[in-house]
């Protein structure tokens, strides 16, 4: 139980290769059912504690900005679709903000307010998959069966009514959305929402404030909001030590200045808050959805802009809050029909890398619980 | 702090870093962007981030690009106290081995970024602990994000 606290220099531990002289290596993955992908941790303990730990990762390699130098800025929305594939329509937003900013295309106001709609059904069925596969981490198989399978499973069919496609949408696009809602949409959207809400409602009874979960998660994995910030992390993991952060409130975009919400903060940063506050988060979403769905006009989905177009040479950065934190894209532009240079800021990747510094100390019964509430991607942490 | 303000700060400290002036043919953001030289930039990111007026506490990115006569390592810094930021530019001229600092120190988020960027750029971050590839094999030769990568065919191609 040392602290993770004090802010320190990584220590100079570097990956063990050979067996340590005092206790035990163990490798975590990369084939191992609670590592959510490819990773694998490199782990060495002394009798039951955590001494050191090592990330390993890359195996999900795709060279999605190599890729993207060699395509046509509409062509990279669907490289952006399989980065982080569990929140989709968030990773087509923050790429197209970008080259919207670039070319300072206005956005019809339908469009802006389906984007908000669809991004925060997205966040909801991106939580409803952590707190199933958190659920299952830790021990607990209802919350999977309900939370995957039932809820997520009614946001992919709204998203499959809209666009066809159930995991790599590709609808967003830019200067607007590819295709208006069909009819009745709207209406089955409120329908869900409205029933959603009970649903957290049983999330909070199978999980949050379950005894056997709370012995497992509370007090465990602390972080201070301090260290948080200074190894990068965002998103909901910040904001459960307690820090208000969230880029929909201190760098609006789209028309995130008009909606009231809330932000969920937790209270010391483990394992616990990390859970709760993204049951919350949830909760705040469907409020969003709610005054998008009260908001909206009929009107156009999509800017006019040409089939063919060029992006002015320069640069230009946006970042959004996805589900797993802040979301940017870097792009350098020459002038010619495709990126010079991409850079995406992934939150999986910044998250993953203060697991070095978290798990030191802890139990190895903990590894699974920590590892498992920070949430991440592998798509996204390798890219 | 507005952009002038954060200028003025910076500059008040080292007289030689210098702004990028915005070229009126080219977009780009409202940021500041400050150009610092290589050997220095170790100096100014401790200056920036302990200096309680800036304080920039985190690093939100840290990449690079190759201009195929030199490199330039960008670093974007954000204040979540004082909720500004700001772009560092750093040029590398020597190509053949580019170089500079470390600033894993300062925040410990360059850790796997500078990492990254050695791993596809070919960039040595001298001090940093523990300079390997990251998402590359150990024995991958090149780096592919340079312009002049040619991949080799392997036997899936």
């Amino acid at each position: 139980m040392t602290d993770s606290s004090s802010i320190t220099t990584p220590a100079a531990d570097v990956f063990p290769t050979q067996p340590p002289e005092k206790g035990m290596f163990i490798s975590l993955g990369p084939q191992h059912p609670s590592t959510h992908g490819v990773l694998r941790v490199a782990i060495t303990v002394d009798g039951e504690q955590v001494t050191s730990a090592q990330p390993d990762i890359g195996y999900l390699h795709r060279a999605t900005e190599k890729l993207a130098e060699k395509r046509t800025y509409p062509q990279i929305i669907v490289l952006t679709d399989r980065l982080d594939y569990l929140a989709a329509m968030t990773n087509n937003w923050a790429y197209c903000l970008t080259v919207e900013k670039m070319m300072a295309t206005p956005i019809p106001e339908r469009a802006e307010y389906l984007r908000i709609i669809v991004g925060e059904l997205q966040r909801v069925a991106s939580h409803c998959v952590f707190l199933g596969t958190y659920g299952l981490d830790v021990g607990a198989f209802t919350p999977f069966v309900v939370a995957f399978g039932r809820e997520r499973e009614r946001i992919l069919d709204l998203f499959e009514e809209m666009c066809g496609a159930r995991l790599t949408y590709n609808y967003i696009r830019i200067g607007g959305v590819m295709a208006d809602a069909p009819d009745g949409w709207e209406g089955h959207v409120r329908a869900f929402v409205k029933e959603m809400w009970g649903h957290v409602d049983e999330y909070d009874k199978l999980l949050t404030y379950n005894p056997i979960f709370v012995d497992r998660t509370k007090n465990i994995g602390l972080i201070t909001a301090e260290t948080a910030i200074a190894w990068g992390m965002t998103g909901a993991n910040l904001r459960a030590t307690g820090y208000r952060a969230d880029v929909r409130r201190d760098d609006p975009y789209g028309l995130y200045s008009r909606m009231k919400f809330e932000l969920p903060l937790g209270k010391q940063g483990d394992c616990w808050d990390r859970f709760a506050v993204r049951v919350s988060e949830i909760r705040e979403s469907l409020k969003i959805i709610d005054q998008a769905l009260d908001q909206i006009q009929p009107g156009e989905t999509m800017a006019k802009l040409p089939k063919y177009f060029r992006v002015p040479a320069g640069e230009g950065y946006t970042h959004i809050e996805a589900p797993r934190g802040d979301l940017g894209f870097y792009i350098i532009s020459d002038g010619s029909p495709s990126p010079y240079r991409m850079h995406i800021r992934a939150p999986s990747f910044l998250n993953l890398q203060v697991l070095q510094q978290m798990l030191k100390g802890w139990k190895v019964a903990d590894v699974i619980a920590i590892l498992g509430s920070i949430d991440i991607v592998l798509g996204e942490v390798d890219r | 702090m507005t952009p002038p303000e954060l200028l003025a700060a910076v500059q008040a400290r080292f007289s030689n870093v210098m702004e990028i002036p915005k070229s009126a043919v080219q977009t780009r953001g409202a940021e500041l962007y400050l150009s610092v030289p290589p050997a220095s930039i170790l100096q100014v990111c401790q200056f920036l981030r302990s200096d309680p007026p800036l304080s920039f506490n985190s690093l939100s990115f840290l990449t690079s690009i190759d201009w195929k006569t030199h490199f330039e390592v960008v670093y974007y810094l954000t204040s979540t106290l004082h909720k500004h930021n700001l772009v560092l530019k750093a040029k590398l001229e020597n190509r053949m081995a580019p170089e500079l600092p470390s600033v894993t120190t300062v925040w410990p988020a360059a850790d796997w970024q500078e990492r990254e960027e050695f791993d596809l750029m070919g960039i040595r971050f001298t001090g940093h602990y523990n300079l390997r590839r990251l998402l590359l094999p150990d024995d991958w030769e090149g780096h592919p994000l340079r312009k002049d990568y040619v991949a080799k065919p392997d036997r899936y191609d």
